[in-house]
């Protein structure tokens, strides 16, 4: 009566085996494990790879994407539209990987992310910070609040979903963006463009400082483009405070449709494309 | 203006509401017919009954003529013998921790329910703190199938049923807070609803040296609400990645 002597009744060995043929990929500790299988500080690497590519380039050309959150099949084939694409130097994700912030949609999300041929940048979104969204985020991700340089241009990527913090965290935080402005005069001839997740006056902007925002900052910035987000799921084109500065907001996957924008040294351009 | 209790957690309410009735129930009993009391001491009716048999015609004579209040005594110390936890459990993954530990009841004909209670840890990875996790579990065991080349062993080749968690950490939340505009996200961080289904190997121990009666293996596989939502729709998602794969031991002590 020994145990292996069990172990090979049929019955039983059916029984063994199927855990042991799945187990591999189906272990999970918790759904906020924030367990990010070892991927970490991926705008940083993204974004050396951007600055090293579009180095001494003249006209930059990046697409715009946003809102892929619980979008997984329309998300890849926009891959694959993105990847038959030979111009594009990179993509900007304006935020929302995630519907609920759990640690495994941003597993999902960043796996399809990286069948991208270019490099790309995530940028955070108010779904991402649900749970502790935010801690996986900084931890796969980077800050979320951060800068780089693609050829003549400086993207200015920012935190703008007050509601999910407290008052203690400065959203959208001035002291970065005063940082970036003084770099800014330190660095002539570059022109900037601004992206956010929640534009002003949404539901989730601090919009007490929706003016102050536009007026001390965004407009400071010696050469500005124009601003770009996402939230709002549609394509969006807005002079939001009648200045003259355009607000874009990118469609989700689910439009099959995305922008692609065209950046010269002085004068911009953008389209939307099908998939 | 807030009504009396509403900054109580539900869950501490349901409890105050439970020792409430247990409270009360004595009280009712007492008023009930004494039949209900003379069934469930019949255990205690047995022991008595070899001493005085010979000068009473039955067992319902001799328990009639205990007093009151010790039947009572004895309804009483049977129903709460009853809320003894049965076994313990043992678990290894399964979306409500690393390890869970736990205990729980099976009850209802051939014991195939159960109800579980446990407490689950999650190392913390990359997050600031670990996560302990509170799971209740519900399970429905339909078949239990001896082996007939093996005495002691047992295949029960189906268990399913559904668990609730909840994880105890303030950045998780059951109703959204008061800064979102109304149904602004429509689901609980902190609770999760999983169904599952799975299967168990139980081996008898019942020998002088055997701290248990018996004990199960099992697996599970299960689904929880929010990835049951995600995989609808999507095919790029493969069953690996939206189901749980959990092992777990379960001890006999009681049952």
């Amino acid at each position: 009566m020994t145990f292996v002597k069990y172990l090979r009744t049929p019955l039983l060995f059916l029984l063994w085996l199927l855990p042991l043929v799945a187990a591999c990929d189906l272990i999970e500790y918790h759904p906020y494990s924030v367990d990010t299988e070892g991927i970490s500080d991926v705008n940083a690497a993204q974004m050396r790879r951007i600055t090293a590519s579009c180095a001494g380039c003249d006209t930059l050309r990046f697409a715009l994407i946003s809102d892929t959150q619980r979008q997984y099949d329309e998300t890849e084939e926009l891959i694959d539209h993105l990847n038959r694409n030979d111009s594009l130097n990179f993509v900007i994700h304006t935020g929302d990987l995630t519907d609920f912030g759990l640690t495994k949609e941003f597993l999902w999300m960043h796996d399809l992310l990286s069948r991208l041929r270019v490099p790309y940048v995530v940028l955070l979104g108010n779904h991402d910070v649900l749970g502790n969204g935010l801690q996986v985020y900084r931890s796969m991700f980077g800050p979320e609040n951060f800068s780089f340089v693609a050829g003549r241009v400086r993207f200015v990527c920012l935190n703008t979903n007050a509601i999910e913090f407290d008052y203690s965290t400065p959203v959208p935080d001035f002291s970065f963006l005063s940082a970036r402005l003084e770099e800014d005069a330190a660095m002539p001839g570059l022109r900037t463009i601004v992206a956010m997740h929640s534009a002003p006056f949404t539901e989730q902007f601090n919009n007490n400082v929706a003016e102050a925002f536009e007026v001390g900052y965004v407009t400071r910035f010696s050469d500005l483009v124009c601003c770009l987000h996402g939230h709002g799921h549609g394509y969006e084109h807005r002079d939001l405070y009648g200045d003259g500065v355009m607000y874009y907001s990118s469609p989700n996957p689910k439009k099959r449709h995305y922008l692609v924008f065209t950046v010269t040294p002085d004068s911009y351009s953008y389209e939307v494309v099908w998939f | 203006m807030k009504s009396f209790g509403s900054d109580i957690p539900a869950c501490l309410r349901l409890a105050l509401f439970l020792c409430a009735c247990l409270l009360a129930f004595p009280l009712a009993a007492q008023e009930a017919d004494s039949a209900a009391c003379r069934v469930d001491s019949a255990a205690c009716g047995a022991v008595l009954a070899p001493a005085v048999e010979d000068s009473t015609a039955g067992g319902a004579g001799v328990r009639d003529s205990l007093p009151r209040y010790v039947r009572h005594a004895d309804f009483m110390r049977a129903l709460w013998d009853r809320l003894v936890p049965q076994y313990l459990k043992v678990q290894y993954a399964g979306s409500i921790g690393l390890v869970s530990i736990g205990t729980g009841w099976d009850y209802g004909r051939h014991d195939r329910w159960e109800t579980d209670l446990l407490v689950g840890f999650t190392p913390k990875y990359e997050d600031t703190r670990i996560k302990v996790t509170l799971t209740l579990r519900q399970q429905f065991t339909p078949w239990s199938l001896p082996l007939k080349r093996a005495p002691r062993w047992s295949v029960e080749p189906l268990t399913c049923g559904l668990f609730m968690s909840t994880t105890l950490d303030n950045r998780f939340w059951t109703q959204e807070p008061g800064r979102y505009p109304n149904s602004y996200y429509n689901f609980s961080t902190k609770v999760r609803f999983n169904l599952f289904l799975g299967q168990q190997v139980t081996v008898s121990l019942a020998n002088r040296k055997a701290l248990h009666r018996a004990v199960s293996f099992y697996y599970q596989l299960s689904i929880s609400e929010l990835n049951l939502v995600s995989a609808w729709g999507n095919s790029y998602l493969r069953p690996s990645d939206y189901l749980s794969l959990a092992f777990g031991l379960k001890f006999h002590l009681l049952d």
